[in-house]
């Protein structure tokens, strides 16, 4: 995972603090961010007839992650195929029971007035896909990818954050240590954030990394159908980079300095522990719950 | 007060060009490059990595575009990390070449921002490097990919006059959810936050969120139940022309409500909702289920041209909402002109709007409800026996006719056939009323406006008035 860390106090009670988990991101999330850049419907063209292209990594891409693919078989039919279950059923012009209906006609020339519309023809019918899956495989697209260009995955492991974004904030990597051996006889906090700790790196889980998000509250009208919460520091986790100086060999000057590019994002094997980087300011003291 | 746009996108590469020519005085530079560049837009970053002549004094450059017309390219010099102080791109360079005659330096233009929650941590800094400490800035997302923000919280913007959450006009969605991959502006979370919050939840005033398509349909296991949360501070807050949809399950205990107004105001603060799409909305564990909540609102409210399509409650006793207003006595609901369709309660739960108190005031006209619809919460009484001679009521979904009701394949713009057509109010032009979910202009085109946010009638008003005076 990559964390962005807030660096220097914000002005305000409520603004984020010195140290805050701003934001957070799964390996995943990177992997698909760049996937999707590779498979921009810019990046394919249109047809003479106004459809969009067909590019092999496109469909692959669309059927990947879509649930449904939607075929127009005349002028009223659209044979929809949920492309999970391979279930199918037609829907068109008349209301069906279950309140379904299309015009397909107006469907279609709506879309098509949209530059970026991701509308496909074959034999002079239109297809296209629709609903999102949640279970997207990205490994799957990036497979993908590497077969049918010449980028590679390996080399899109960073969320690629803007300029001011590294000079304002701290972009740091950190992952999970599986203490599946004994290191008993090294300092284990140091050991673990610099990496010198043996230990079995891997992921961390989704949980994990969306919990580094999580603000501080207080749940008001808990119960009622008017319950809401009251934010009271906009983060719960932290990384008190400044107490980590000598284990990731940081200089807080230079971090804090606005005029310098700061990014301790790392390759997977060098990524510190998540788990001692973030630390849970109410346990750790630094808020009241 | 001054504008700045910056945008918002994970695209860091977009082109590199190398500038060719330049005028003007610091800090704006029109500059022409020896290609134009492509795929730019007003907002982005222009990064040129500099040295002098023959090496020495390096320092990175970033310049903002603020114009782009033609090949000229207004760039604002906005920093250098080298200290080097305001300078043309022109006359910028590499360290190759040497003194008097160096190598001009490229120019690679980049998002401004990544996400949206680091637009909003730099929204609350005290020092920004990108606008005026007193600017309306505008974030202008862009569809490079989907927008996986969980929670952006806004509670503070300094001394900012507005700022306003946006899309790119040539990635915004077309009224139909595009999905993820899709090139368009969509924010899809993948993981969830603490239940009651918002994807987007604002804490400040003159804040504007318009343009937004929001995918619910990865956090269906997550306890996510709201996008947009209005709370404390909010006055001249306006929702417009987003599009959010696709929330089937909710393991938390209370219910989506997925524009939700937390907080009281003052009576004088004004909060507009207009011209939204919200549909598939599906609780499956006993909770209520609402499309746009301003019950605790005490100000004055414009809900206007919305349309809500499947909103569905789960539970002995729960209620699918549309609209639920009206609940301060000094409350002061103006709705008009909305659509909503296709509610599922308990019983006779259906609740297609629900004025909260006969106390406050409610300005109805041209609302419509759909047979699901209980006779006492439909668009002619609002639980309080309202009486609106102007509402269509008990309409079925062959009479609204949405262009595609087909699951994965929704299209909510109103067909041909539609009783909705020419059947609104028309409600002017503040706070962009007369724009419809497509970017239609209701009042420059002259026609009559319909129900729903979907204007698809093209009849003039003037040629209505002859029609009628022809009967």
């Amino acid at each position: 995972m990559e964390i962005v860390v807030k660096v220097n106090d914000g002005p305000s009670s409520t603004s984020y603090k010195d140290g805050d988990v701003v934001q957070a991101f799964s390996m995943q999330q990177i992997y698909y961010c760049h996937a999707q850049h590779k498979c921009h419907v810019n990046n394919f063209g249109l047809d003479t007839d106004g459809s969009r292209s067909a590019g092999p990594l496109l469909i692959k891409f669309l059927e990947k992650t879509k649930t449904y693919k939607f075929e127009r078989v005349n002028s009223n039919d659209v044979l929809r195929t949920n492309l999970v279950t391979d279930e199918q059923k037609t829907i068109n012009t008349n209301m069906d029971a279950d309140g379904e209906r299309i015009n397909v006609y107006q469907y279609v020339s709506r879309r098509l007035k949209n530059k970026n519309h991701l509308m496909f023809r074959s034999n002079g019918l239109e297809y296209w896909y629709g609903k999102s899956r949640s279970d997207i495989d990205v490994d799957s697209i990036w497979n993908d990818i590497e077969t049918h260009t010449d980028f590679l995955q390996s080399d899109h492991i960073h969320f690629p954050l803007a300029d001011i974004e590294k000079r304002m904030f701290l972009p740091m990597s950190c992952c999970t240590h599986g203490h599946a051996h004994d290191h008993a006889d090294l300092p284990v906090h140091n050991a673990c954030l610099d990496c010198t700790c043996g230990c079995v790196l891997s992921e961390s889980s989704n949980d994990f990394i969306s919990e580094r998000l999580l603000p501080i509250f207080i749940v008001h009208d808990e119960g009622t159908d008017e319950e809401y919460n009251e934010v009271t520091h906009k983060r719960k986790y932290q990384v008190p980079y400044w107490d980590l100086t000598s284990t990731l060999s940081l200089d807080v000057d230079d971090i804090r300095n606005r005029n310098k590019e700061i990014d301790l994002r790392q390759p997977l094997s060098l990524r510190p522990a998540a788990d001692l980087l973030t630390q849970d300011k109410i346990a750790a003291g630094v808020v009241n719950e | 007060m001054a504008t700045t746009t910056v945008s918002i996108g994970s695209n860091q590469s977009i082109d590199t060009e190398t500038p060719g020519s330049s005028s003007g005085g610091g800090p704006l530079y029109t500059v022409v490059f020896g290609t134009t560049p492509s795929g730019i837009s007003v907002g982005d970053i222009g990064f040129m990595d500099t040295e002098d002549a023959g090496g020495g004094n390096a320092s990175d450059y970033t310049f903002l575009v603020t114009v782009i017309n033609g090949s000229d390219i207004t760039l604002k010099y906005l920093t250098d990390t080298g200290g080097e102080g305001d300078h043309s791109p022109l006359g910028l360079y590499t360290g190759g070449g040497s003194s008097g005659s160096g190598t001009q330096a490229p120019m690679v233009f980049k998002r401004a921002f990544s996400t949206i929650t680091l637009f909003e941590a730099m929204i609350d800094d005290a020092s920004p490097t990108h606008w005026g400490g007193s600017d309306d800035v505008v974030g202008e997302c862009h569809g490079d990919a989907d927008f996986t923000d969980t929670r952006v919280y806004f509670t503070t913007k300094q001394s900012l006059a507005s700022v306003k959450l946006t899309a790119n006009s040539a990635d915004r969605h077309d009224g139909t959810a595009s999905g993820t991959g899709g090139g368009k502006v969509l924010i899809r979370p993948t993981a969830g936050t603490t239940q009651n919050e918002g994807i987007i939840d604002i804490n400040i005033d003159n804040f504007i969120m318009e343009w937004i398509e929001v995918d619910l349909g990865a956090l269906d296991a997550q306890t996510t139940n709201k996008v947009v949360v209005i709370r404390g501070t909010n006055d001249g807050n306006i929702i417009r022309n987003n599009l959010i949809h696709g929330k089937v399950g909710n393991p938390g205990g209370s219910g989506p409500n997925i524009m939700h107004v937390v907080s009281a105001g003052a009576t004088a603060d004004v909060i507009s909702i207009l011209n939204n799409i919200i549909y598939e909305i599906i609780e499956t564990s006993n909770d209520h289920c609402v499309a746009i909540n301003t019950n605790q609102w005490g100000g004055i409210s414009y809900i206007y041209n919305n349309t809500i399509y499947n909103i569905q409650a789960n539970g002995g006793s729960k209620s699918a909402y549309g609209i639920l207003f009206g609940n301060p006595t000094g409350a002061v609901a103006n709705v008009k002109n909305n659509l909503v369709a296709y509610l599922v309660g308990a019983g006779t739960n259906e609740r297609s709007y629900y004025k909260g108190s006969s106390g406050s005031t409610a300005n109805t006209a041209n609302n419509l409800s759909d047979d699901t619809a209980n006779a006492s919460y439909d668009a002619e009484d609002m639980a309080q026996g309202l009486n609106d001679s102007s509402s269509l009521i008990g309409k079925t979904l062959a009479e609204i006719s949405f262009v595609s009701t087909g699951v994965g394949s929704e299209d909510l713009h109103i067909d041909t056939d539609s009783v909705c057509l020419e059947a609104g109010v028309d409600l002017g032009t503040t706070n962009e009323a007369n724009i419809d979910i497509d970017g239609v202009d209701r009042d420059a085109t002259g026609v009559i406006w319909d129900i729903g946010a979907d204007q698809a009638s093209v009849v003039e008003s003037g040629a209505a008035a002859f029609m009628m005076f022809l009967d």
